[in-house]
């Protein structure tokens, strides 16, 4: 359970870590599982069984130890770097099958070998039967599984890291080959070579993916993924750039900062949160605002340098990966107060039910991330009408959406649910100079349209980009009324995704809605 | 994203060039939805199309840019402005058809060209052509990358298989001997 809990953190630097990539590594170990027991069952019937055991034990050893070290050159052979999202997104699929094929079929294939061995040992030792024999050896087996399961996701990964975990697990295993070979006698020195192959064993620490264009500031190892902030230095009278990344190992980010607060330009649809509190009728008072995926805090920037002069901000922020919350702290000045609340460690879902009682102007939702790991349960109809009862009637919500057009299977998928969900019509809005869509709705229903005056407030700091989002043919609308749209029961978001990308080459073809 | 953001500043830095007044003023004043109103309502086609691809292209709408630019390009195969935005918006969004069509198109219409503007239109040719044949190794790559993950994912797959097999196969008259 070590190796294979670890498995899809070790690959995720490059394929990230979605509902995808997980089948293709549970897949790949479970065939390894019953290749081995084949193996194992075939290798249990040789006069002295221990011996077999411990050469097993050895070479899962040393084939789990130096996964940390071979993941980079597998990876990079399937999926080679430089390469944009649309011509990586291709390679998500087959490329993390090939490399979990590749790097974690063999130890999962000797580790397979192991219970058939035991179990034919345990029977010869003490002549209980072989449904006795495999019952005990089994029980050790899942009693072990589950140990693994709890250290490597609370402990070993988050603690020591992803390199130290395999080697902790080379490194027991080998121990366990070097004790069966010197406890069958006459294999004391081959239980001292293993020891000292197993001695051997010190990858450095993995090579991550280097950062285009960018030097990494900081880098750990969370829970949940691998983050990382690299800083862009400022270019051609341009502003320095801070961005936090997690598993990335292509040309995007999850949270961006730049000196000052207000908007960020350069094609940012953080940009776009700016504009809920210029529609509001209100031009004073406190602006309650709640982020879903707060990640380093950059909407909270946004929002705060852009609300209308006699607003103040209220916000709050939920953040599944408390690493991600210290390193805004650390890097992008995501400053701790009464009235930048951070819920640190809490899915957003679980937050938006049970702890936060208080109604919100808007609401945002930045909880997907490279188009690719969309959390079903935060794009059904029922998570949007959660979102709806925790906005005012005249509250706004908005997502954010990777798309590669306005006809994208996820952005129909997550328009429809939201448009049900809200009981009020939403809008797709794609963001200038991105392939980022915005979704927006309001729960009265009197979201301006695009045509509307109000729509583009002069002079606010937000009227240019209102206009490019006015643009006709850059928005499209989704009305309640649609029958197909992701629930609880059923969310098809994964088909979704996978039809979006086989899709993605087209994306320039669609059709446009005006 | 990273192709996307830079086309963002090289816009904001005004770096094309509008041909048409009434839809250059427009767009330096930030509103986008009139020029392009302004666009639309040209009498002349190529100024007409040309507004259009300007009028999306500064409001961060690459997408309607380009299409409007292969849309107006079609008509007016010679224009070397139509040509230039489909090659550069074609590189930006990886759409290789567009950016070659559009270098290609710039190529041949850039011997036309008053020689007071020849440097400019070589310089767009060079650095779109080198955009291109980035673009063009990363969809070599990503074919690549992809042949090699099917094959190798068929290999290994194919061998677990056939290894599952000879053993299954051979564990059953050992055990029968032994019975």
């Amino acid at each position: 359970m070590v190796v294979e809990l670890a498995a899809v953190r070790l690959i995720a630097p490059w394929f990230g870590t979605s509902q995808t990539v997980w089948t293709n590594v549970i897949g790949v170990v479970l065939l390894a599982l019953a290749v081995g027991y084949l193996a194992g069952a075939r290798l249990s019937r040789r006069e002295r069984p221990e011996r077999a055991l411990g050469w097993v034990l050895a070479a899962a050893a040393s084939t789990a130890a130096w996964l940390p070290a071979l993941a980079p050159r597998v990876a990079g052979t399937f999926l080679p770097e430089g390469l944009a999202l649309d011509e990586v997104a291709g390679l998500l699929r087959w490329g993390s099958l090939a490399t979990a094929l590749v790097l974690f079929l063999p130890p999962a294939l000797f580790l397979g070998c192991v219970s058939p061995i035991c179990a034919e040992i345990v029977e010869r030792a003490r002549g209980a039967g072989a449904g006795s024999a495999g019952g005990r050896v089994l029980c050790a087996s899942t009693l072990g599984s589950l140990v693994g399961t709890f250290s490597t996701s609370y402990w070993l990964v988050p603690v020591a890291g992803l390199t130290k975990t395999f080697l902790a697990a080379g490194v027991v295993l080998a121990l366990l080959a070097a004790f069966v070979l010197i406890a069958s006698k006459r294999s004391i020195g081959a239980g001292a070579g293993v020891l000292l192959v197993a001695a051997a064993f010190a990858p450095g620490e993995m090579p991550r993916p280097a950062p285009k264009d960018g030097v990494v500031v900081a880098a750990r190892e969370s829970p949940y993924q691998s983050v990382r902030v690299v800083r862009r230095p400022a270019t051609d009278g341009g502003r320095e750039r801070r961005e936090l990344q997690v598993n990335e190992a292509f040309d995007s980010f999850q949270s961006v900062w730049v000196p000052g607060l207000g908007l960020i330009g350069d094609g940012s649809y953080y940009d776009v949160f700016a504009l809920p509190a210029w529609w509001s009728e209100r031009r004073e008072g406190t602006w309650r605002l709640c982020v879903l995926g707060l990640g380093a805090g950059s909407t909270f920037r946004v929002v705060e340098g852009t609300l209308p002069r006699g607003m103040e901000l209220d916000a709050i922020g939920v953040e599944i990966d408390p690493v991600v919350v210290e390193l805004g702290r650390e890097w992008m000045e995501l400053a701790p107060g009464p009235k930048r609340r951070v819920l640190a460690g809490w899915d957003a879902r679980t937050a938006l039910a049970h702890l936060l009682d208080e109604r919100f102007d808007q609401i945002v939702v930045d909880a997907y991330a490279n188009q690719m790991e969309i959390p079903p349960h935060l794009c059904t109809r029922e998570f949007f009408e959660l979102v709806r009862e925790r906005l005012v009637p005249s509250g706004v919500v908005c997502v954010n959406v990777g798309a590669f057009s306005l006809a994208d299977p996820v952005l129909d998928g997550v328009g429809g649910a939201l448009a049900a969900g809200m009981r009020a019509r939403a809008v797709a809005l794609r963001v200038p100079f991105s392939r980022n869509v915005v979704l927006v709705s309001r729960r009265d229903g009197m979201l301006p349209g695009t045509t509307d005056p109000a729509f583009v407030p002069a002079e606010s700091p937000v009227a240019t980009l209102a206009d490019q989002l006015a643009l006709p043919g850059a928005q499209r609308a989704f009305l309640p009324e649609r029958d197909a749209v992701l629930t609880d029961d059923r969310c098809d978001v994964e088909l979704r995704q996978l039809a979006s990308i086989a899709r993605a080459r087209d994306a320039l073809e669609a059709p446009r809605e005006r | 994203m990273r192709t996307l953001r830079a086309l963002a500043v090289l816009v904001a830095c005004g770096s094309a060039v509008a041909q048409d007044d009434p839809v250059r003023s427009e767009i330096a004043r930030g509103a986008f939805r009139a020029a392009l109103t302004a666009a639309e309502s040209l009498t002349d086609d190529l100024a007409r199309s040309r507004g259009i691809v300007e009028a999306r292209y500064h409001a961060g709408d690459l997408p309607g840019a380009l299409l409007a630019a292969r849309d107006g390009l079609a008509r007016h195969a010679d224009d070397r402005w139509l040509a230039w935005r489909r090659a550069e918006l074609g590189v930006a969004l990886r759409s290789e058809l567009d950016a070659r069509a559009g270098v290609e198109a710039l190529r041949r219409s850039v011997a036309s060209a008053p020689p007071t503007e020849s440097d400019f239109w070589r310089a767009q040719i060079d650095a779109n052509a080198a955009g291109l044949s980035d673009l063009e190794r990363g969809l070599e790559a990503s074919g690549s990358a992809r042949t090699r993950a099917l094959a190798c994912s068929a290999l290994v797959l194919a061998g677990a298989i056939t290894l599952a097999a000879f053993l299954a196969r051979r564990d059953r008259p050992a055990r029968d001997a032994r019975a």
